[in-house]
């Protein structure tokens, strides 16, 4: 049942609620009623609710302190089951935020079984045992095994509300947008701001967290800033050159003036929150101020709240949620408020004010409301709610009613978003507050610690910052002594964590006397508020432990963000296989038809392989399509591997000091395999260099390094060689590169070139290429090998690949041409014992890898050539390059197994690693490659490969890595 | 040897992206893949002779080589400034008088026409899509950028003069990827 009537709503203006748009909504599974404009909170105490969470420690009841962002208690999960999201939810949502709408299902968290009777409620009793610190001298017994034993229940016991079971469906855009001046916050001091500078010419943005502009002018019980209001609203609006952004926070601010601000959306159009990066030329900070709490007993009942809070839900919601309304006071805030309330008979009212005196007695005359100057409320008492307050009034106690206390012990600037760029906050003892000398950025208004109105408007028109600074002033004659905070009993300091004035008091006892380490050891400040509320009082807590000024003190590092952002905000729509881009292969339609299985190299997705029957299992097909291409023919797109276009008259020398080996002399039409090294002489990466013209080269790279290999080339050519004359592009995407191999592999390309080019050996020996057109197409064939076979690449402009490869699968039909995949061309690459990045793996040298044979001894210079040339030539000892076959042919073993000498899974000294394994379709076994202790003089001996994981030991002999054709005599036909 | 059917590979090139062109009315934005058929080659020439080049561009084709991020073109032919040094020839017919231009020496050639897949996107709501895919403000931006997008890939946008929109030259391989993002971010508007 709809409980309608809303108890505590005034029948006055409320400024945001729409009274003809009622609105239905749950919390805790029961129905209330608000009206559109509504926040949960204020719908919530406009039905009497006050009761809304438990704090996180002591499961102490909580109501709102606050009507804004700030909120520490009043966090709910919200429930998205009614948008058809089953299970889907939102946790520590803070009600004085979230608007309602018809459908808001919220609940209540940290709570068991119900908000009212919570069972860990328990925890209040025991709190004289969960003091600051308390984690860390109790679990601590007996050593590490102890804490693992606690940690799962602490963990079930610890954190708020809880995540959803599914995947966030709501929907995150990220963009960026620029400015000449960013204003953050729309109250009189920023509109003033943005104003001043859109009519100096300049594009401003304005952002404003909350759902209109004004700040705290919305709130105003004052005549002349209504006006004043009402005027800038106005001014602002007509300006063109104002962007506005409402429900927008600018929660931090980055390197180069630019600032991480989010946007909520109401969600009908589909997106709920947009992700900004704004650069701004110049930044005003308009933040405004926070009023703080005061310290007393029970200070955390609901009920209590800040005076400030109060008044918005008086004159924005129209909602009272009390009859007995107690203002406790250090200064001149409350009394407007408090003399309306009186003024309209809408409650009982009582300020008990800590100073002698107060700026109002002439407003006062002739109303009920009972004044206690002098006064200091001792504790509240109640239930769930408070009920009675207790105050001490020039040292006689009393007590009365009260079911809403509304304090205020000041104001503190809102200085955090300045901070995260480096600012420094420093105590400024003219009006009790933190205060900021900006070095970037300006901070006007009530932000700068200035209060006046007038002094507001002032302080946003362009002023120095040293202008701005004298405009600060005592305005609200607050009281600033410190034995306010000097009270016997425990009072909250931060409400959310449950730290109070006596764990603050502990720490200092107990050595923690930097503000970083109380932080820490209370976790004062590490709610979701980060302390904006609580970190004040703390200070002032320290200052009167320590006995030292609270501008020694200090105070702990702001950083982002702000308030707390969804994680899917910054994701946006980088999420599941739009993480990171994909590259497709040029003929990737045709294999995703042929329903091949993909693996991830890099960023590629590439055919692993080909099952002939749904569910064949790798190693079957895998094997199928290597015995092809040794039996007759097979394909493959490689394009994947990067190609390197190197042009200008210094061509032939740039790439001759790329490659260890000699480049220079290549000639054109041919190909050469190279051998890269990294400074340090360790091998890079490996490819082959095709000498297209006297100033022409392209040089092919591994696909992983493709990326790493052309900045490495352009790096050098810009800061290293800048006497070198050469232009560097990728032609990786422009070249579709088709491999065709196996011993019909010549037969088949002659029909579809055979009229174009002479293919035979005399024409196209092993390691050449040649050029031609084709049908217009212009066509590069290679004589080339990665398995050994007779083998080609044919290179043709991408956008005609697939009718390439489709063409070539025509003229192959009779030589049973197949596909394979990568699984199958590292079983053949395997078996010719050619290197990869699993062997190159940046840890072994050229001697460990057998491959000093290549190094020129006739070039001047290569990179990495000194380190190469003087590494220790003696690799005793060391891991060495070998080839292994497994002595009995059914055992399966993986990369990544240990070399050991003893058939044994107990833990011994590793002498070596298998880098690369695959079944050899030549030898009809295992085979692998991989690095062994003195490998080179162990051909013959007989080592184990293990894997303790797999729970395996298998036998393998240890030979050269050069399992096929050892001499090449097959891929280049030699006599 | 004669084969009953001549076997050719066709010569009509193949999109990489394989969707039809889209209009979202929502956001006011028309997506479509364009200038299949084009040309496009790469013209790259030392700094120090490209007066001397520029000469004969502008003899060979009509129009002379742009600055830095601009772009210059006639009913034929279009070049787009790309890099410093580099600019980027866009023709539907084979340009042929780039022989006339290049000597492998002082300037050189790479053909680029498989490189890139060139996505348009038109209607107002195009430089708010641009906006979300690139940290640049497109509002002041040269003709031509090349740039790094959002989700880290590389692109030439060029800014038509004409219509309400750009060309995105993204490279052929992450094209159908860039295209599926493309549309995440559209129907998210």
């Amino acid at each position: 049942m709809v409980n309608k009537v809303q108890k505590n709503r005034l029948q006055i203006d409320g400024g945001r609620i729409n009274r003809d748009k009622p609105i239905e909504f749950v919390f805790d599974g029961k129905k209330y009623t608000g009206y559109e404009g509504d926040t949960l909170a204020s719908a919530l105490l406009a039905n009497d609710v006050l009761l809304m969470g438990r704090s996180f420690k002591y499961h102490r009841p909580r109501g709102v302190v606050t009507a804004n962002t700030l909120e520490p208690n009043a966090l709910v999960e919200i429930n998205l089951t009614s948008k058809n999201r089953k299970k889907e939810k939102t946790p520590n949502t803070r009600a004085t935020v979230q608007q309602i709408y018809d459908g808001l299902d919220a609940n209540s968290q940290n709570r068991f079984p119900s908000l009212k009777f919570d069972l860990l409620a328990i925890n209040r009793f025991l709190s004289p045992l969960f003091v600051a610190g308390f984690y860390y001298k109790t679990f601590m017994w007996p050593g590490l095994k102890g804490w693992m034993w606690y940690e799962k229940f602490i963990r079930r016991a610890a954190g708020l509300g809880r995540a959803g079971e599914l995947p966030d469906s709501e929907v995150y855009q990220k963009t960026h947008c620029f400015c000449d001046v960013l204003v953050v916050g729309s109250g009189v001091s920023g509109m003033t701001a943005a104003l001043h500078h859109a009519e100096a010419g300049k594009k401003v943005i304005l952002v404003e967290e909350k759902t209109v502009l004004g700040g705290r002018l919305n709130d105003s019980l004052n005549a002349k800033e209504r006006e004043c209001h009402k005027k800038l609203l106005a001014d602002i609006v007509a300006n063109k050159k104002v962007t506005i952004m409402l429900s927008t926070t600018a929660f931090g601010a980055y390197d180069d003036n630019v600032f991480g601000v989010l946007e909520k959306l109401d969600d009908k159009g589909g997106l709920s929150q947009r992700y900004y990066k704004i650069k701004t030329t110049e930044v005003v900070y308009a933040t405004g101020a926070f009023e703080r709490p005061l310290l007393f007993k029970n200070n955390d009942l609901p009920g209590v709240m800040l005076a400030e809070a109060l008044q918005t839900y008086v004159t924005q919601y129209a909602v009272l949620p009390g009859k007995f309304i107690v203002f406790y006071t250090t200064n001149d805030s409350v009394y407007p408020l408090a003399i309306k309330l009186a003024t309209e008979k809408l409650c009982q009212v009582r300020i008990v004010d800590t100073r002698a005196s107060n700026a109002y007695a002439k407003e006062l005359q002739g109303l009920q409301i009972k004044v206690y100057q002098n006064g200091q409320i001792i504790s509240v008492s109640g239930k769930h709610r408070a009920h009675m307050a207790h105050t001490n009034c020039n040292g006689r106690d009393e007590g009365f009613p009260c079911d809403i206390l509304a304090m205020s012990g000041g104001f503190t600037p809102n200085v955090n978003l300045q901070c995260h760029l480096g600012n420094k906050p420093r105590y400024d003892d003219n009006i009790d507050a933190l205060v900021i000398d900006d070095k970037k950025g300006v901070t006007v208004g009530s932000a700068a610690g200035v209060w006046d109105l007038e002094d507001k408007i002032h302080s946003a028109k362009g002023l120095s910052v040293d202008d701005i600074s004298s405009l600060r002033k005592n305005s609200f004659h607050h009281d600033s002594r410190e034995s306010l905070h000097d009270i016997k009993d425990k009072a909250f300091v931060d409400f959310q964590h449950d730290v109070s004035n006596f764990d603050i008091q502990l720490a200092t006892q107990e050595g923690y006397t930097s503000v970083e380490h109380t932080k820490r050891y209370t976790t004062l400040g590490m709610a979701t508020d980060q302390g904006k509320l609580a970190n004040f009082n703390a200070l002032k807590l320290m200052s009167l432990a320590q006995s030292r000024p609270i501008g020694e003190v200090g105070t702990t590092t702001y950083r982002p963000p702000y308030t707390p952002v969804t994680v899917g905000a910054f994701v946006g729509e980088k999420t599941g296989l739009k993480v990171k881009p994909i590259r497709r292969i040029p003929t990737d339609t045709i294999h995703q038809e042929k329903e091949a299985v993909y693996t991830a190299v890099g960023l590629w997705q590439r055919p692993e392989f080909y099952p002939t029957f749904k569910g064949e299992k790798k190693e079957d097909a895998y094997v199928k399509e290597a015995v092809n291409v040794r039996n007759s023919v097979g394909l493959i797109d490689v394009s994947t591997l990067g190609k390197i276009s190197v042009q200008g008259p210094d061509a032939a020398e740039i790439v001759n000091r790329l490659y260890i080996n000699g480049m220079k002399k290549l000639g054109i039409g041919k190909i050469r395999y190279g051998l890269m090294l990294r400074e340090d002489g360790i091998p890079y990466d490996d490819g082959t260099a095709m000498r297209i013209g006297d100033n022409e080269y392209l040089l092919t790279t591994t696909t992983a390094h493709a990326a790493d290999v052309l900045r490495h080339i352009e790096h050098l050519l810009q800061v290293v060689w800048t006497d070198l004359r050469a232009f560097v592009n990728t032609a990786t995407d422009q070249w579709a590169t088709i491999a065709i191999a196996g011993p019909k592999s010549r037969k088949v390309l002659t029909k579809l070139f055979g009229d174009d080019v002479a293919l035979d050996n005399d024409h196209l020996p092993f390691m050449t290429f040649k050029d031609f057109t084709h049908n217009g197409i212009y066509v590069r064939l290679a004589r080339i090998s990665f398995s050994g076979e007779i083998g080609y690449e044919v290179m043709v402009g991408a956008n005609y690949s697939e009718s390439l490869w489709n063409e070539l699968l025509v003229a192959g039909k009779e030589e049973n041409i197949m596909p394979y995949g990568t699984e199958a061309m590292a079983a053949l690459r395997i078996e010719k014992g050619f290197i990869t990045h699993s062997e190159m793996d940046g840890r072994v040298t050229l001697h460990q890898l057998g491959m000093t044979g290549m190094l020129s001894k006739l070039k001047s210079d290569f990179i990495g050539k000194y380190y190469a040339e003087n590494r220790r030539t003696d690799i005793s000892g060391e891991a060495q390059l070998i080839g292994l076959e497994a002595i009995d042919k059914t055992e399966v073993l993986l990369a990544g197994y240990h070399l050991l000498s003893t058939d044994s899974l107990k833990a011994q000294d590793s002498q070596g690693w298998v880098s690369s394994s695959t079944w050899s379709v030549v030898l009809g076994g295992h085979i692998s490659m991989g690095f062994l202790t003195d490998g080179n003089k162990r051909f013959g001996e007989t080592v184990y490969a293990v894997s303790p994981v797999d729970g395996k030991s298998v036998a393998m002999k240890v030979v050269s890595t050069q399992f096929f054709d050892p001499k090449g005599i097959i891929a280049g036909e030699k006599a | 040897m004669t084969n009953a059917k001549k076997i050719v590979i066709d010569n009509t090139p193949i999109s990489a992206i394989g969707e039809q062109a889209m209009h979202l009315s929502g956001v006011d934005v028309d997506i479509q893949e364009v200038d299949l058929t084009s040309h496009l080659v790469q013209l790259a020439v030392f700094s120090q002779y490209r007066d001397a080049v520029n000469e004969k561009v502008q003899l060979a084709c009509g129009i002379s080589l742009p600055n830095f991020g601009e772009k210059s073109e006639n009913n034929a032919v279009k070049i787009l400034a790309t890099q410093p040094e580099k600019w980027l020839i866009i023709s539907d017919e084979k340009p042929n008088w780039l022989s006339e231009v290049v000597d492998n020496e002082k300037s050189f050639i790479n053909e680029q026409s498989s490189t890139y897949s060139v996505i348009e996107i038109t209607g107002q709501g195009a430089l708010d899509l641009l906006q979300q895919l690139s940290f640049i403000d497109w509002q002041t931006a040269n003709p031509v950028v090349l740039t790094q997008f959002a989700n880290d890939y590389n692109g030439i946008v060029e800014r038509l003069e004409n219509a309400d929109g750009y060309q995105i030259y993204i490279t052929r391989s992450m094209a159908k990827s860039f295209w599926d993002i493309v549309k995440v971010m559209v129907s998210n508007n």
